[in-house]
């Protein structure tokens, strides 16, 4: 069995998770990034993505993230987010609705100059990975 | 003299605004307290984003970036947080007044108000704010701040604005709050680290051999922004917990002189009431006395009625 370390999630609006953890992946820029005890310090930004905790051997939990950012230290990790939600805090209708605005924006911002593309991109992937977590949870 | 059932009246009103006063006041420390957790909450997102930009300046070397260098304009934005409402002693108008000083000596272009107090203040003084955000202090939400803050940072991107800034008021504790100014474009990292007590851990640690991925410069980018979301969300959770902190004070001042003032008019009251007594009894005393002298003075004129 794998030792475990300490986790913390912190968002502006509350302390998600603290306590020992087997090992943690999240969604960095730099694509999937996995934590177990005694990883190399460092520091990575997230993205939006899946944050997926494992308790012990059989305990594994699924969560929302949004951007934010990784450090792991060697007493402890930091994940800090500016959202995280776990599935069933996850509202699908309000995902799906942010969705379909997001898809519509990018629509008609494909013909002008692609100022805000960007926002109007992270927010689809925001709604889309909701929903994503949100059915693996229920299904 | 008022009479007395004027007194009485008037005894029952101020009650019932007492009643209101009273309420508010425990309405408003409730939401004080639940406004204290936020910050402690942010407290620790916010420091640890700052610590790692500051760290990322200190290790790295020749890491520049756009959002912490000066530019020549002077074309300045401004975020301002008042109140949602009245009734809460000087917190609005500290906040306003400070606003106003700080815009007077600025090329102000844009003015965004977060609270309804600010922006008919402003629209009272002829500026309208070009956005304004009403009721999100009471429950702050994350996505409004970062929409906010993504228009504003594009507008810094391209060229529009020059210099960002925010006035809100710091939540110091119960008894102190502070209206206060932060730059935020282009950050100034030493500014924001008022108030962060020094970690122990801190110097056990030596932090040159972080391995920061992709690049540092990337992770850089990322975290500017989210440390301003971050800021702008503690500052508004800082000044929602003052707002109520200080309509806390003022209730709390209202009721004790409302019960000044119903103590006052009791005693008022007693005194007329007692005075209403003893003129009636008076009246009494002297329509006896009269009745009296009138039976003596017929006997006296005719004493052999009595006799009869």
């Amino acid at each position: 069995m794998a030792k475990p370390f300490h986790l913390m999630v912190v968002t502006p609006e509350r302390e998600f998770f603290s306590g020992e953890a087997v090992s943690v992946s999240v969604q960095s820029i730099a694509g999937t990034l996995g934590v177990m005890a005694g990883h190399v310090p460092m520091v990575s930004a997230l993205d939006v993505g899946a944050l997926v905790i494992q308790t012990d051997e059989h305990t594994k939990r699924t969560a929302f993230h949004s951007e934010g950012f990784i450090e792991v230290r060697p007493e402890c990790v930091y994940i800090l987010s500016q959202a995280c939600e776990w599935p069933e805090e996850i509202d699908e209708k309000r995902a799906l609705e942010a969705e379909q605005r997001a898809q519509e924006r990018l629509a008609q911002e494909r013909g002008d100059e692609p100022v805000s593309m960007g926002h109007s991109k992270v927010a689809l992937m925001r709604a889309m990975t909701r929903r994503r977590i949100k059915s693996m949870s229920s299904g | 003299m008022a009479n007395v059932s004027d007194i009485r009246y008037h005894i029952k009103s101020v009650k019932q605004t007492r009643q209101i006063t009273n309420a508010m006041h425990m309405v408003s420390a409730a939401r004080m307290r639940r406004a204290l957790d936020g910050i402690a909450q942010n407290r620790s997102y916010f420091f640890h984003a700052l610590d790692i930009i500051v760290d990322i300046l200190n290790h790295t070397g020749d890491i520049s970036h756009p959002y912490l260098r000066h530019r020549a304009g002077d074309k300045v934005a401004y975020i301002v947080v008042s109140g949602e409402k009245g009734l809460s002693g000087s917190y609005n108008h500290a906040v306003l007044t400070l606003a106003d000083k700080l815009m007077a000596e600025k090329n102000v272009v844009e003015v965004y108000t977060i609270g309804s107090v600010g922006t008919s203040h402003f629209l009272r003084r002829g500026i309208t704010p070009d956005r304004h955000f009403e009721r999100l202090a009471e429950k702050p939400k994350l996505d409004q701040v970062r929409r906010l803050l993504t228009i504003l940072i594009e507008q810094y991107d391209c060229g529009e604005i020059d210099e960002l800034r925010i006035v809100y008021t710091r939540f110091i504790n119960t008894l102190t709050r502070e209206p206060m100014e932060q730059k935020l474009l282009p950050a100034e990292l030493s500014d924001f680290k008022r108030g962060r007590a020094a970690r122990p851990e801190d110097e056990v640690y030596d932090r040159s051999f972080i391995l920061y991925d992709p690049s540092p410069k990337e992770v850089l980018n990322a975290l500017i922004p989210q440390l301003l979301i971050g800021y702008v969300y503690g500052a508004i959770v800082h000044a929602y917990a003052s707002e109520n902190c200080s309509r806390m004070a003022a209730m709390d001042n209202a009721t004790r002189s409302a019960d000044k003032m119903i103590d006052k008019l009791t005693q008022q009251y007693h005194a007329v009431r007692q005075l209403t007594i003893t003129n009636e009894l008076a009246d009494i005393i002297g329509a006896a006395n009269a009745a009296n002298a009138v039976r003596s003075a017929d006997a006296a004129h005719h004493p052999e009625e009595n006799h009869a």
